[in-house]
């Protein structure tokens, strides 16, 4: 089933003096359960299109579908509440509220997504969990690793049961045992929950461990491989 | 997770800022209070004054009122005092003939006010009989180191109005340790003075204490009046010196003398005339009632004036001295206000990056802003908090612990017409005032940040 389609898709930034044409027409759809990396060289519009998919940036021109919802047409507290429920994001960094504790940052989402506080408990506990943070949950971000942190945001993203997952470079920050970490416990989850990732890197062993790898240059989509 | 944990715990984040901050509005809110307490100490001193020796509320004929004259008394019937004290509210009623007159003895004379007063009902209303100096000490009649002395009458002129005043007054001048209780009794006994406060009918003064130095009048001696009557008979008596008083006005103190009214009225030819009746009324709060009233029932040609319009002069001081404070705080509270706004500031800049990625995983900006506003109000209340804790004991204890000027201040101040007395009020209100206009800066330069944070782009915010 899609999950994603978007159509036509473009984004010029003209705000500063010179226009940049960032995305240049994509036609791309994801389909549930897909674990997609996105790469391409500096610039070349990942962390652009990712936004738009997110509902977090807005198309100059095309359509995006999510769930059969036009996105693009979503505005103001409608779109909030739409990426509230149906997508989680992971960022590059400062993911988490370094005064709460693992559990509290998890927890704290699913409270302003209105849920009740027996629930809440069970299923932040579950989640870390899952991201092998069972043992951690009371420790505030300043006493976990880069790793460990980017695993909490990943089970904070998974608290709303989100259609999909969207991480721009997770791994950016982290060394490489961290980072085959954090893809070994993203690729469970998808195998195991059916969660859809969808995340852009410049890092090759993330790309290999990419069911699907697109590559994007200068904003349109040179290849688009499913292994 | 309650927003006000979540508030509480961001305070520590930047804990030398947070203390820092803390500490100015914790400044502010300690000089403010200071500010206001002695300012509002003044003005209730100054009030309180005016009130117990002119009463809340004086009638007088509308003649009177322009002239000051004695010509334009007022008639003193049964009836008249009856209807003026039939008027709810009402306690007491005393009559009063004031006027002018030459004082003299030996080869000093002074112009004197001469205020005529029924002694009995002027006890619950100016409380005249209290300030009767029953002590004063003299050099001579006392073996006492002259430092000791010097530092007495440095303190408190060098009468008392009662042992009790007397002897605080010795301990403070001999400082605890050269204090003894035998040496203060034997002071006390020895400075007594036959000093008497007025009985009705007797035909004897009480002169302010300062007009007595000046006179060099003692006890007991005779004081020559002379002046002009009513309608310009001549008045002219002998008055045997019952008593010294003390008055909180040192100017009043120099040139004021007391008889009795039937005295009075003789020695002004002006019998069962009065200058004003002076009106107590039970409450503060009710003396604008009264006032209305007795002028809707008194005749005509007289009026009923609040101790506001009697002393118009005072009110202005103190309205044009309170605004004086007002911008002075007003000072104080804007530095206080740009401090807050550039610690909140701080705060949304240093956390510019988390807010945005906060608001992209689903934050309310509003629920953000909560949490801002709450860590804010935390920073100005404990602030205020701990200022209140710091300045009510100082203010308090001051309040029941005036500081006496000395010398060349005290000079300056009774020059003005004011007590050389430093008073503090205790009054909550100054408290309360405090508390709600740092709240209100807190908010007011909240507004701002809320605009920032209202506008925060989200994308930029995650990707600087
Ligand atoms: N807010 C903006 N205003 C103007 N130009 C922008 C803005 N955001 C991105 N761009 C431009 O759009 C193009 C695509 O940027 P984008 O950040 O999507 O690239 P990227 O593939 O994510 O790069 P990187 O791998 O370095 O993260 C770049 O040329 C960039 O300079
Ligand atoms: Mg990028």
């Amino acid at each position: 089933m899609k999950v994603i389609d978007i159509k036509k898709l473009d984004k010029v930034y003209n705000d500063s003096e010179v226009k940049v044409h960032a995305i240049q027409g994509i036609d791309l759809s994801f389909e549930e359960g897909e674990f997609t990396a996105i790469v391409g060289p500096s610039g070349s519009g990942k962390t652009t299109l990712l936004n738009m998919l997110g509902g977090l940036d807005r198309p100059t021109e095309g359509e995006i579908f999510i769930a059969e919802t036009p996105v693009h047409e979503l505005k103001g507290a409608d779109l909030v509440d739409f990426r509230l429920r149906n997508i989680g994001f992971v960022f590059q960094a400062y993911n988490l509220v370094p005064v709460l504790t693992a559990r509290e940052n998890v927890e704290f989402i699913m409270q302003m997504q209105g849920i009740p506080a027996h629930k809440r408990f069970e299923r932040t506990k579950e989640l870390l969990t899952q991201v092998g943070l069972g043992d951690r949950i009371d420790s505030r971000p300043s006493k976990l690793s880069g790793g460990q942190q980017q695993r909490v945001a990943v089970a904070r993203a998974l608290a709303s049961k989100p259609k999909f997952v969207l991480a721009d470079e997770p791994t950016a920050n982290l060394d490489s045992k961290s980072t085959e970490n954090l893809l070994d416990i993203m690729e469970k989850l998808n195998k195991e929950e059916k969660i859809t990732f969808i995340f852009s890197t410049h890092d090759q062993r993330v790309v290999k461990k990419a069911r699907r790898v697109i590559t994007i240059e200068d904003g349109k989509v040179l290849s688009d491989v499913k292994k | 997770m309650n927003l006000f944990k979540i508030a509480w715990r961001n305070l520590w984040r930047s804990k030398t800022r947070t203390a820092l901050t803390v500490s100015v509005v914790f400044f502010v809110v300690i000089l403010s209070v200071a500010m206001s307490s002695q300012q509002y100490g003044m003005y209730d001193n100054m009030i309180n004054n005016a009130v117990e020796f002119s009463g809340h509320i004086q009638i007088q004929d509308t003649n009177y009122i322009k002239n000051k004259s004695i010509n334009d008394a007022l008639h003193l019937t049964h009836a008249l005092f009856e209807d003026v004290k039939s008027v709810k509210h009402v306690e007491m009623v005393a009559p009063r003939i004031e006027s002018f007159s030459l004082a003299s003895y030996g080869n000093k004379t002074k112009g004197v006010v001469v205020m005529g007063i029924d002694p009995e009902t002027e006890k619950s209303i100016s409380k005249l009989d209290r300030k009767i100096a029953r002590y004063k000490l003299r050099i001579d009649s006392l073996d006492i180191d002259t430092a000791i002395y010097n530092r007495l009458v440095e303190l408190d002129k060098q009468s008392f109005v009662s042992a009790e005043v007397f002897d605080e007054r010795l301990e403070a001048a001999l400082g605890k340790s050269h204090y003894s209780r035998e040496l203060a009794g034997f002071v006390i006994n020895s400075s007594e003075i036959d000093s008497h406060y007025l009985e009705r009918g007797e035909k004897g003064a009480v002169l302010g204490e300062a007009l007595a130095d000046y006179l060099e009048i003692g006890l007991g001696d005779t004081l020559v009046m002379i002046s002009q009557g009513y309608r310009g008979a001549t008045a002219a008596a002998l008055f045997p010196v019952k008593g010294f008083i003390k008055m909180p006005l040192v100017q009043l103190e120099r040139g004021i003398v007391f008889l009795d009214i039937t005295a009075t009225q003789y020695f002004f030819s002006a019998d069962t005339l009065a200058t004003s009746l002076l009106v107590k009324v039970d409450k503060n709060s009710n003396v604008n009632a009264v006032s209305r009233n007795l002028n809707k029932m008194l005749p005509a040609k007289l009026q009923s004036q609040t101790w506001e319009e009697l002393q118009p002069e005072m009110v202005q001081m103190i309205e044009s001295d309170k605004a004086g404070g007002v911008f002075m705080k007003g000072i104080f509270y804007m530095i206080v206000g740009f401090i807050i706004f550039g610690t909140i500031m701080m705060m949304l800049t240093e956390r510019r990056k988390e807010f945005g990625v906060l608001i992209a995983v689903g934050l309310k900006r509003w629920t953000l802003a909560k949490i801002l506003l709450i860590e804010t109000l935390f920073i100005s209340m404990i602030g205020t908090l701990l200022g209140f804790l710091l300045s009510y004991p100082i203010v308090n204890t001051l309040h029941n612990n005036p500081i006496p000027l000395q010398g060349q201040m005290a000079q300056v101040m009774e020059e003005y017409g004011f007590e050389p007395i430093i008073f503090f009020s205790n009054n909550s209100d100054i408290f309360y005032t405090q508390a709600i206009i740092i709240f209100i800066v807190s908010i007011v330069v909240f507004l701002f940040p809320l605009m920032r944070l209202r506008k925060l782009n989200v994308i930029q915010a995650i990707r600087d």
